[in-house]
């Protein structure tokens, strides 16, 4: 395993948030070369999983292991040299240049270091290479494009050398053909690279077609953890989700595929 | 170029520029010395009793090292605060930080402190004080997290002018006859300081950028948000403690020994970047050369522009500043507001 | 009134004989502010018996610049105190300045500022004590 929560549960302290918010007796692994999805409506607890699997937060019971050591005991630049997070992008008006963001992801291995190595260059590089952003690496992120912005983020992810990837909405703000785009991209590293990935994201069907295996969350608790048909089946969607759904095939990959049924459409 | 050696040509060509402003400032003033017998005084070729060798190496050399100590430590205060508060605005002055130290001194002085090596240690820790109440006032008022960049603004501007009317009440309450120095202080005003007040000078400001210099590539990966920072390996509440300490020991030190002197974190942080780029490894050992350049040429036209009288630097500081200010909020910072 | 003519008088005399030493006044030591043309205490300095080296100056109380004030080689420093709550003198920043003949005979003086600022009957007590910084061999 390379992470692994056991009964890991956690509360944001009152004051943090005006609706109090737990999670509670989460308790799933991710296995060396596997492609974990997290899904889940909107408050379930995605965000804050991410946070406790990075060391950004403490659970308040249970733990975690990485590689079999509690992450507790480790010091951030060993957590970010196993975990690698890839948030929705970069702040606005992030002044630096491709290849500068991609460097940062080398801080965690040689964090006293005041420039990097040639060594450190290097794999920058091929960081690049892998998400295809080489040929961007002398231009400031604000000239990029979505899809280019997302690349050049994971590639920074990558330039960590993680044993896990942990990726955070990856396609959120971006159109079908960079969402195709993400998913191949994804299955690739995982293949070549050997990385674990573990995906949060509202899309069910990205997940459903990228991932070995799914964890549904819904109010901060575990509902479902499995394949994507034994997870994706229409009545445990509609009880977590509050709406009706229609659970098919895709007919290419034979992975499920989830729809709405709109309230309203037989009526038009 | 290897960012190493970037770095270092860098930091040659700043030297070189210190350098020569350093010299040319060697031969300016009222005292009206030819180059001839300044360059005498220099060499050791009169007397060090003469007006020359007093004049050169007595008044005009420690002031000259005052303001490149001074504005290189403001500089690197700009670049801190910009960098911890990922607010390219930032500035010693403009958040109110300055108000603050400048608050201690005046309250030191009330009580007592003042002349000697004890004293300036005594008004820069009371200076010291004063920058980290106020910076805790401007964090505060704006509201923990992740802060606008107008409420942060609007935050320092607040607690600037707390602290001037503060500034104000203390003085009208001690002794009328030292407002005339007070102002001229509180407008920001180098003075020839004695040696071993220069070298205690020379100390605080050299602590300052230590406690920020090394985390200097940190402030980049700041940049990125505080908790990818941390994802990234980032102690990010240590960092801030830090480059917040140091900062305000930077301010606090110029604040003791020249006084309020406003803009120069903005000025020269924000055409440093112009020519290197945002990466806060090479602004920060930049900013601490360049902000002396340009503090020692604003100093060098403040006491020679209306010789025999002087004009406070802090007042040049302020005619360029403000309306630079203004170019950048128009100009690259539009989307901000 | 009477009384305070005679005293202002019998300085005139004493120090009618005497040379006329350039004295430097410092009003505030840093930044420096030294009596102007117009100023009370300039003109006290002259009854003194002394000369401000900044008498020609065109404001009251100019700032001026050390390194113009060294230049101009005062004899006499006077430095003005501010009353008790203000602490004392600061000799030091003058030690060094050895060119100057002040100091290089040792003739720093504290002077009483709360006598020489301000309109008054108590000005009198001041330019006695001015005269007697500025000719010491005439009050012996």
């Amino acid at each position: 395993m390379i992470v692994e929560a056991r009964g890991v549960g956690f509360v944001y302290p009152p004051a943090r948030r005006v609706r109090p918010f737990r999670l509670a007796d989460l308790t799933f692994g991710v296995a060396a070369g596997e492609l974990l999805g997290v899904i889940g409506p909107n408050s379930a607890g995605k965000t804050t999983l991410i946070r406790l699997l990075s060391r950004v937060l403490e659970p308040s019971a249970g733990e975690i292991l990485l590689e079999g050591r509690p992450l507790a005991r480790l010091d951030r630049a060993e957590v970010a040299r196993c975990v690698a997070v890839v948030p929705q992008g970069v702040p606005p008006q992030f002044p630096f240049t491709v290849e500068e963001l991609v460097l940062m992801g080398r801080f965690p291995h040689a964090p006293g270091r005041y420039f990097e190595s040639g060594a450190d260059r290097a794999t920058a590089r091929a960081a690049m290479a892998a998400t295809g952003v080489l040929e961007l690496a002398t231009l400031p992120l604000d000239t990029l494009s979505g899809g280019e912005r997302q690349r050049a983020v994971i590639a920074r992810a990558l330039a960590q050398e993680p044993r896990l990837l942990v990726l955070d909405e990856p396609t959120a703000h971006l159109d079908l053909r960079y969402q195709a785009e993400t998913a191949a991209l994804l299955r690739r590293l995982n293949r070549e690279r050997h990385v674990s990935i573990l995906l949060v994201s509202h899309d069910l069907n990205l997940a459903a077609e990228v991932c070995d295996r799914l964890l549904l969350l819904a109010g901060g608790r575990p509902v479902r953890l499995g394949a994507p048909e034994e997870v994706l089946e229409a009545e445990v969607l509609e009880a977590v989700y509050g709406c009706e759904v229609h659970v098919d095939k895709n007919a290419a990959s034979r992975r499920p595929v989830v729809q709405v049924v709109w309230p309203d459409a037989g009526g038009r | 170029m290897s960012p190493g050696a970037r770095l270092v040509a860098v930091l040659g060509v700043l030297a070189l520029v210190l350098l020569l402003v350093g010299a040319a400032a060697l031969f300016v003033g009222s005292a009206a010395l030819s180059p001839g017998a300044v360059l005498a005084a220099l060499t050791g070729r009169t007397g060090a009793r003469s007006i020359e060798s007093v004049v050169t190496l007595s008044i005009r050399l420690p002031r000259i090292a005052v303001a490149a100590l001074a504005g290189g430590a403001l500089a690197v205060a700009g670049v801190a605060f910009q960098a911890l508060t990922r607010n390219p605005l930032a500035e010693p002055s403009v958040l109110g930080v300055s108000g603050g130290a400048a608050f201690g001194v005046v309250i030191g002085q009330s009580v007592g402190l003042g002349f000697g090596v004890l004293g300036a240690a005594g008004l820069t820790a009371f200076a010291f004080a004063g920058a980290v109440v106020a910076a805790g006032a401007v964090y505060l008022v704006a509201g923990a997290g992740r802060l606008s960049v107008q409420t942060l603004l609007l935050a320092g501007v607040i607690v600037g002018l707390f602290f001037a009317s503060a500034i104000t009440v203390v003085i009208s309450f001690v002794d009328v006859n030292r407002l005339g120095g007070v102002i001229h202080w509180l407008l920001g005003n180098l003075a020839t300081i004695p040696p071993a007040s220069l070298g205690l000078f020379a100390l605080t400001a050299a602590a300052g950028l230590a406690l920020v210099l090394p985390h200097a590539r940190e402030l980049n990966l700041l940049a990125l948000g505080e908790e990818a920072a941390q994802q990234l390996g980032v102690d990010a509440e240590r960092l801030k403690l830090q480059i917040f300490a140091g900062a305000a020991l930077l301010t606090a030190s110029v604040v003791a020994f020249a006084g309020p002197i406003g803009f120069v974190g903005l000025i020269v942080p924000h055409a440093l970047r112009l020519l290197l780029g945002p990466d806060n490894r090479l602004l920060v050992p930049a900013a601490f050369v360049g902000g002396g350049i340009f503090l020692l040429a604003a100093d060098t036209v403040a006491r020679s522009i209306v010789a025999p009288a002087e004009l406070s630097v802090g007042v040049i500081t302020s005619f360029c500043g403000a309306p630079f200010f203004v170019w950048l909020l128009r100009t690259r910072y539009r989307a901000l507001l | 009134m009477a009384g305070l003519r005679a005293r202002v008088r019998a300085v005139e005399q004493a120090v009618a004989a005497g040379s006329r030493p350039r004295v430097l006044y410092v009003l505030w030591p840093e930044p420096l502010i030294v009596p102007g043309r117009e100023s009370l205490v300039t003109e006290l300095i002259e009854i003194a018996g002394g000369r401000s080296i900044s008498a020609s100056e065109g404001t009251d109380y100019p700032r001026f610049a050390l390194e113009a004030a060294v230049a101009r080689a005062p004899e006499v420093i006077l430095l003005a105190n501010h009353s008790a709550s203000t602490g004392g003198i600061d000799r030091e920043r003058w030690r060094g300045l050895t060119s100057v003949p002040a100091i290089r005979d040792g003739r720093l003086h504290a002077v009483n500022g709360d006598l020489l600022h301000r309109y008054g009957p108590r000005i009198v007590d001041g330019l006695e004590q001015l005269a007697r910084a500025i000719h010491p061999e005439a009050f012996r």
